[in-house]
C-alpha cells in the first residue's frame, strides 16, 4: 500500500513538471501581462525555483502532515479545491454503478435463463452495442433530445435543490453508466450460464426444487461474484470515463478539475486530485475484498 | 411581434404592481427572484489580478467603482461627480456619502460596518499602482503622477499629462474597483476568495468551475430589485447555448457563436445584444524571426488567404467586414483597410514567395527557403470553437500556395510558454477592439511585445494620442497608427466579428455588455418577470 | 476502459481452457460457422475497402474548403451535409476510417510489441525481474487510465502520433498481467516441468510449448484492444488531446460538429455511428476469436 502510494505520487509529480510551461506562465493572461520581477516572485513564493527533487522531498513532507498544497491557479488550498469536487464525483459514480446494476442484472439473467431465444440474442446485441458505443457521443445525443427537443432534464450543470439535484443528475449518470453497462450484462449472463451447469445447482433442481426458487437461492448469489469482481476492477475506468463526462455536462467533479488543473499547469491540484483517484481505486479494491468474505464464505482470510 | 411584447410588458407591469409588494419607493415592478448568468469561466475576484474579462461582471458588482460605462458614456457610481481641470491633468471625484462597506462577513462583522470615503479611493489606486502585475493599464500607469484625499468625500488625481481615453471601457479606471484596506490586509493574496466591496451586491459563495453566488446588499443607497445573483462557469459554448434556451441560464454574457446568434434573432424569447465593440481574429507572428521578420513574406500571407470569406463562413451573422488594429465604431478605426492590404490573391502570394527564393525547386509541391527542406510554418491557436477551424483555414490556404502549415493547438499555458521562449511562428488570436486596446496592445511593452513587433512611429502616434484632448487631431493620430501597422503587415486579418449576448425577454430594465454589467444603477434595476419564465 | 480487454479473460481459467494445436482446425469450423464473425468480417472489409479507396469513392477533397458551399443540409450532392468550412462531410467520414483503423491497429500492435514479452519476462524470470515490473504495473494500474492518458498527451503535446505514443505507454500492463499469468501457471504445468527435466533448452521451451499458448489469447486481446483503442482515441480528439485540425478524423470531427448540432444534427451522428459500427464489427469478431479459442463458452 506504502509503496505504491509513493508510486503513484511520484509518477504523477514526473508527468507534470515535465509538460512545457508553468503555471505562473498561466496567471499571466492575453489580456494581461505580468512582468518578469513579479512572475519571479510568485516563483519564489511557491518555492518553484528549486530544484525538482527539493520540490518533491518538500511535497512529500507536507503530504504526510496531510498538507496538500496550494493552488497556484486559485491561490485556495488543495484541500478545498479537492473536497468541493469529491462528493460530486463520489455521487455521479455511484449513481452510474447503481444505474448499471438495475440494468444489467435483470437483462444478464434473463438472457441465461432464456438462452438461445431472439431474447437473449437481442439483449446481447444490445449490450455489444453499448460497449462499440462512444460514451461521450451517447451524452451529447441525450443532451441533444432530453435538455433540447424535449426539454424535459438540464443539461449542463448541477441543480441546487435536492429535486434539480436528482433531476441534472440523471443524464450525466445514465452516460456514464454506458461504459459498463453491456459490458456487465455480459458477465451477468455468462456467469449465470456457467453456474446453473454447475452440480449443485443441478442436484437441487434433481431435489425437487421449484426453478425459480433454484435460481434465486442458489444460483444467483453465485453468479454476482464476478459481478463484483468486474465492477470493482472496472471502477478506475469508471473514474476516467466520468473525466470526459464531466467535460461533456459540465459536472462540477474531480474529472473536470483534474483536467483543468493538467491544462492550467497547476501542479499540486494535479497531483492532489490524481493521488485522490488512486486512493479511491486501491479503497475499492479493499471494499470488494472483504465483500467477497460475505457473499462467499469460502473465501476467508489467514 | 414587438406589439405583443410591449402589450404583455405593460400586462406584467400593471399585475406586478398591482401583485407584488411595492418595495420602498416603488421602483420594482416584481421584487425578488434570482438572475442566473452563464459566462464561459470564473477567476478569484481580486480586482487587481483577475485577468477575465467574466470574471469583472462579477468584480463591479460587488464593488463600486468611480464610475461606471453605460453606452460609452461615463454614469456616477461612488463618485456622485467630478471636476476636471483645463488642462486635463487634475481630476477632483467628489465621493457619494453614506456608502457603507458590506457587512455580516469575516471583516465587518453585521452592523460594524463603517462608510466608504476618500482614503480608501487612494488606498485601492495606489494598490493597483504600486502592483506592477494589476490591472492598471501601462499607458494609464505612465501618466499617473498622485492620488490624494482633500477630505473623507473628495479626492484629487493628478495626471503628467491629459489623458484624452480615461473612460474608455478597457482600462484601469473603468476596472478600478474600491476594496477596504482591512480585508486586503486580513486575506492577502486570498483577497480573490473573499471579496468584500460597497457595491449594490454582495458575495455570499464561490465554488471554483462552478458558480458565484451574490446577494443583493440591502443597505446599498439603490435598492437592487433582485434577491440574487448566480453565475454560472460553463466553458462548454454549445451546452451553454442549450441551457440558455431552456431558460437554465438567463444570461449569456460571453461571446455567443454566430449561429447562435441567427437563430436567437428569430427567437421572440430572447433578445440578442451586441457589444458594440467589433474584434479581430488575426494571425499575430514572430516578426523578429526568418521568414516573418520580412514584410514581403507576412504580405504574403496576407495575400493566400480569403479572410473575408473565411471570417463570414466561421462567424455567421456576426461577420463584419474590415480590418485593422481598431474596428468599425472604435477610435482609430479606419474604412477600406481589407482592400487595400489583406484582400485575397493566391497568385500575388505565389509571386511574393517566388521573389524571396522559396520556392518549390524539388517538384514535390510544397517550397523549400533552404534546399532540400520543406519550410514549415507552425501555427500556434487556442482549442476552443472556431479557433480549430480558422487552423484549417490557413492550413488549406497555405496548401493552395505550396506551404506546409503545421497547427499546434493548445491551452493556454503552453501557448504562453512557448510566447515566452520565442517558439511561436504565427499565433492565432483574437484581438482588442478599444482605444485602450491599441495601446496596451501594440503601444510600447504591450502584449505583442515579446513577439518582436516594434516601431517607433507607431509608438510614437500611440503617445501622442493617448494625451491629445483635441478629438480630431486625436483621430488623426490613432488612424495613422491604425493604417501604418497594416501596412507592416503586421497582422493578417481575417475581418471582424461582433459580439453578441443573448437574454431571455423575462429579464427587464437590463443593461449589459461592451464588457460591463450594471445590473443596479441609477437608470437601470434589473428586475425578473417570473411569471414570463 | 482498457480494462475490458485484460477481464474479458478470466486469467486463471486460460491455461486450463487452451490446449494448444488440439483445436486449431475447430476453432477455424468455429469462426467460419460463426454468424457474427461473418457479419463483422463483412462489415470491417467495406470500412478497410472504404479507407484504402476513400479518393475514389469521392469526388470531394476532405481538406479543400468551398466558402460558397458551408452548412449545407445533407442532399444527394452532399450525403449528410457540408461543414462550416463547406469541406463535405461524408468525405471526410471516409477518410476517417482510414485515420480510426489505423490508429486501432497500430495502438494494439505497438502496446503488445511492448506488453508481452514484458510479461513474459516476468512470469518465466520471476524474482526481483517480476517483482520491479509488477510494481510499474500496480502502480499504472491505481490510476484512470483515461486521467493517465491525458496527462502523458499534456507532456508530449497534443498530436496524433503523441496520442498513440500515451495510449501505448498507459496500456500494455493489460498484456503485461495477461501473458504474466498465463506463463506464471503454464511454468508448474506437467509438460513444462517433463520438458524441463528432460533438458529442454529454455528457447524451446518457450517457443515449442509456452509460445503457442500465448498466442491465441494475445490475438483475441488484440482484436479488443483496436476496438477499444479506436473508442479511446475518438474520446482524446474530442477533448482536442489527439488528432488535430484539419485532420479528418472521428472523435476531432464529433467535437466539431457539436457547434452545429442544432442545425446539421447527421454530422453529429454520423461519426458518432461510424464509430460504433468499426467497433462493433471489431468486436464481433473479437467475441467469435475467443468463442473459437475457448470451447466452454461455445454452444
Amino acid at each position: 500500500m506504502i509503496p505504491l502510494v509513493i508510486g503513484v505520487t511520484t509518477l504523477t509529480f514526473a508527468l507534470i513538471h515535465l509538460i512545457p510551461g508553468d503555471a505562473v506562465e498561466m496567471i499571466s493572461g492575453e489580456t494581461r501581462q505580468l512582468t518578469v520581477e513579479e512572475k519571479e516572485r510568485i516563483r519564489e513564493k511557491y518555492g518553484l525555483n528549486d530544484p525538482l527533487p527539493v520540490q518533491y522531498v518538500r511535497y512529500m513532507v507536507n503530504l504526510a502532515k496531510g498538507d496538500m498544497g496550494i493552488s497556484i491557479g486559485t491561490r485556495s488550498p488543495v484541500k478545498f479545491e479537492i473536497s468541493q469536487r469529491l462528493p460530486d464525483t463520489i455521487i455521479l459514480t455511484i449513481t452510474s454503478i447503481l444505474l448499471v446494476l438495475v440494468i444489467s442484472l435483470p437483462i444478464g439473467i434473463i438472457s441465461a435463463l432464456k438462452r438461445g431465444t431472439v431474447i437473449d440474442t437481442g439483449a446481447m446485441t444490445f449490450a455489444l452495442i453499448g460497449i462499440s458505443m462512444p460514451a461521450f457521443w451517447f451524452g451529447i445525443m441525450l443532451m441533444l433530445v432530453f435538455g433540447l427537443y424535449l426539454d424535459w432534464l438540464p443539461t449542463v450543470g448541477q441543480g441546487k435543490t435536492p429535486l434539480e439535484f436528482a433531476k441534472s443528475l440523471i443524464l450525466p449518470s445514465v452516460t456514464l453508466s454506458l461504459i459498463l453497462v453491456g459490458f456487465v450484462t455480459r458477465i451477468v449472463r455468462s456467469s449465470m450460464l456457467e453456474v446453473l451447469s454447475l452440480d449443485y445447482v443441478r442436484t437441487a433442481r434433481a431435489k425437487g426444487l421449484s426453478t425459480r426458487i433454484v435460481n434465486a437461492r442458489h444460483a444467483l448469489p453465485n453468479a454476482l461474484i464476478p459481478v463484483i469482481t468486474v465492477i470493482s476492477g472496472q471502477f478506475a475506468s469508471l473514474l476516467g470515463g466520468a473525466v470526459v463526462i464531466e467535460q461533456v455536462f459540465g459536472w462540477p467533479g474531480l474529472g473536470r478539475l483534474t483536467v483543468n488543473s493538467i491544462f492550467r499547469r497547476d501542479y499540486m491540484v494535479v497531483t492532489g486530485c490524481v493521488l485522490v483517484f488512486a486512493f479511491m481505486v486501491i479503497l475499492v479494491n479493499l471494499v470488494t475484498d472483504i465483500m467477497y468474505t460475505f457473499i462467499d464464505p469460502r473465501i476467508r482470510y489467514q | 411581434m414587438k406589439r405583443s411584447i410591449l402589450l404583455g410588458f405593460i400586462l406584467i407591469l400593471v399585475m406586478g404592481l398591482a401583485l407584488a409588494p411595492v418595495s420602498a419607493d416603488g421602483h420594482c415592478p416584481q421584487e425578488g427572484g434570482t438572475f442566473t448568468i452563464g459566462v464561459t469561466n470564473i477567476l478569484p475576484m481580486d480586482p487587481d489580478t483577475a485577468a477575465s474579462d467574466w470574471t469583472f461582471y462579477i468584480i463591479t458588482n460587488i464593488h463600486s467603482m468611480l464610475f461606471r460605462i453605460e453606452s460609452g458614456q461615463p454614469v456616477a457610481d461612488l463618485a456622485e461627480s467630478w471636476d476636471i481641470s483645463d488642462d486635463g491633468t487634475v481630476y477632483t471625484w467628489h465621493i457619494r456619502p453614506g456608502m457603507q462597506w458590506h457587512d455580516g462577513n469575516e471583516v465587518f462583522p453585521e452592523g460594524e460596518s463603517r462608510d466608504v470615503t476618500a482614503h480608501d479611493v487612494v488606498y485601492s489606486l495606489y494598490r493597483s499602482y504600486n502592483n506592477e502585475a494589476s490591472t492598471m493599464a501601462a499607458d494609464l500607469r505612465n501618466i499617473f503622477v498622485s492620488a490624494e484625499a482633500v477630505d473623507d468625500y473628495t479626492m484629487v488625481l493628478t495626471l503628467s499629462a491629459p489623458d484624452s481615453i480615461i473612460y474608455d471601457k478597457a482600462r484601469g479606471l473603468t476596472w478600478a474597483a474600491i476594496v477596504p484596506q482591512e480585508a486586503i490586509e486580513l486575506y492577502g493574496d486570498e483577497y480573490g476568495l473573499n471579496p468584500v466591496g460597497s457595491g449594490p451586491f454582495e458575495f455570499v459563495s464561490y465554488s471554483p468551475d462552478e458558480e458565484v453566488v451574490l446577494r443583493a446588499n440591502e443597505d446599498y443607497y439603490i435598492e437592487p430589485c433582485l434577491d440574487e445573483v448566480i453565475f454560472k462557469a460553463m466553458p462548454d459554448v454549445p451546452a451553454a447555448m442549450i441551457a440558455l434556451e431552456a431558460g437554465d441560464i438567463d444570461w449569456w454574457g460571453a461571446v455567443t457563436p454566430g449561429d447562435d446568434v441567427g437563430r436567437f434573432q428569430e427567437n421572440e424569447d430572447m433578445t440578442v445584444i451586441n457589444f458594440g465593440c467589433p474584434v479581430a481574429t488575426r494571425l499575430y507572428m514572430s516578426v523578429d524571426k526568418p521568414p516573418f521578420d520580412d514584410v514581403n513574406f507576412r504580405k504574403a500571407l496576407s495575400h493566400m488567404m480569403d479572410g473575408v470569406a473565411i471570417n463570414a463562413a466561421l462567424r455567421g451573422p456576426t461577420h463584419v467586414k474590415g480590418a485593422g488594429t481598431a474596428g468599425p465604431g472604435v477610435a482609430g478605426y479606419v474604412e477600406g483597410l481589407y482592400d487595400k492590404y489583406h484582400y485575397y490573391d493566391p497568385d500575388l502570394a505565389m509571386s511574393l514567395l517566388d521573389d524571396l527564393g522559396i520556392v518549390d525547386s524539388d517538384g514535390d509541391g510544397w517550397r523549400e527557403m533552404e534546399a532540400g527542406t520543406n519550410l514549415v510554418l507552425p501555427m500556434h491557436s487556442w482549442n476552443s470553437d472556431p479557433g480549430p477551424d480558422y487552423v484549417a483555414a490557413v492550413v488549406d490556404a497555405g496548401a493552395q500556395v505550396g506551404l506546409i502549415i503545421e497547427p499546434q493547438i493548445a491551452d493556454g499555458a503552453t501557448n504562453n510558454a512557448k510566447r515566452i521562449a520565442g517558439e511561436f511562428g504565427i499565433y492565432l488570436g483574437q484581438g482588442w477592439c478599444g482605444e485602450g486596446g491599441t495601446n496596451s496592445l501594440w503601444g510600447r511593452n504591450g502584449w505583442i511585445d515579446s513577439l518582436g513587433y516594434r516601431d517607433e512611429e507607431v509608438f510614437s502616434l500611440l503617445d501622442l494620442a493617448a494625451s491629445n484632448l483635441n478629438e480630431e487631431e486625436r483621430e488623426a493620430q490613432l488612424m495613422a497608427a491604425t493604417e501604418r501597422i497594416a501596412a507592416l503587415y503586421w497582422e493578417p486579418a481575417f475581418s471582424f466579428f461582433n459580439i453578441f449576448t443573448v437574454k431571455n425577454n423575462y429579464v427587464k430594465d437590463f443593461f449589459g455588455g461592451e464588457w460591463t454589467l450594471n445590473i443596479t444603477t441609477d437608470d437601470h434595476n434589473v428586475w425578473i418577470a417570473e411569471d414570463e419564465r | 476502459m482498457a480494462e475490458h480487454v485484460a477481464e474479458l479473460i478470466p486469467e486463471a481459467e486460460i491455461a486450463e481452457k487452451i490446449k494448444p494445436k488440439s483445436f486449431t482446425s475447430m476453432a477455424w469450423r468455429s469462426l467460419s460457422t460463426n454468424k457474427q464473425a461473418i457479419l463483422g468480417s463483412i462489415v470491417l472489409s467495406i470500412l478497410v475497402f472504404a479507407a484504402i479507396f476513400a479518393g475514389q469513392l469521392t469526388p470531394y477533397e476532405p481538406y479543400t474548403t468551398n466558402y460558397s458551399n458551408v452548412k449545407q443540409l445533407p442532399s444527394a450532392q452532399h450525403l449528410i451535409g457540408t461543414d462550416e468550412l463547406g469541406r463535405d462531410g461524408f468525405t471526410r467520414l471516409l477518410y476517417g476510417t482510414r485515420i480510426s483503423l489505423t490508429i486501432g491497429v497500430l495502438v494494439a500492435l505497438c502496446t503488445m510489441s511492448i506488453g508481452v514479452p514484458l510479461g513474459a519476462i516476468a512470469g518465466y524470470l520471476g524474482g526481483v525481474v517480476d517483482m520491479v515490473i509488477m510494481r510499474v504495473v500496480d502502480v499504472l494500474m491505481a490510476f484512470p487510465f483515461l486521467v493517465l492518458a491525458i496527462a502523458m498527451v499534456a507532456v508530449v503535446g497534443p498530436s496524433l502520433v503523441n496520442m498513440v505514443f500515451a495510449l501505448v505507454m498507459v496500456s500494455w500492463i493489460w498484456y503485461t498481467r495477461l501473458v504474466r499469468s498465463i506463463v506464471l501457471s503454464l511454468r508448474e504445468t506437467e509438460y513444462i516441468v517433463a520438458a524441463q527435466a528432460l533438458g529442454a533448452s529454455q528457447a524451446s521451451i518457450i517457443f515449442r510449448h509456452i509460445l503457442p499458448n500465448v498466442i491465441p489469447v494475445v490475438v483475441v486481446q488484440v482484436s479488443f484492444h483496436v476496438a477499444e483503442a479506436i473508442l479511446i482515441a475518438a474520446a482524446l480528439s474530442y477533448l482536442g488531446l489527439g488528432a488535430q485540425p484539419p485532420t479528418a478524423e472521428w472523435g476531432a470531427m464529433l467535437s466539431n460538429a457539436k457547434e452545429l448540432m442544432r442545425i446539421l444534427p447527421m454530422l453529429s451522428i454520423a461519426p458518432g455511428v461510424a464509430i460504433m459500427i468499426t467497433v462493433l464489427a471489431i468486436n464481433f469478431i473479437g467475441d467469435a476469436l475467443r468463442d473459437a479459442l475457448d470451447p466452454t463458452l461455445r454452444n
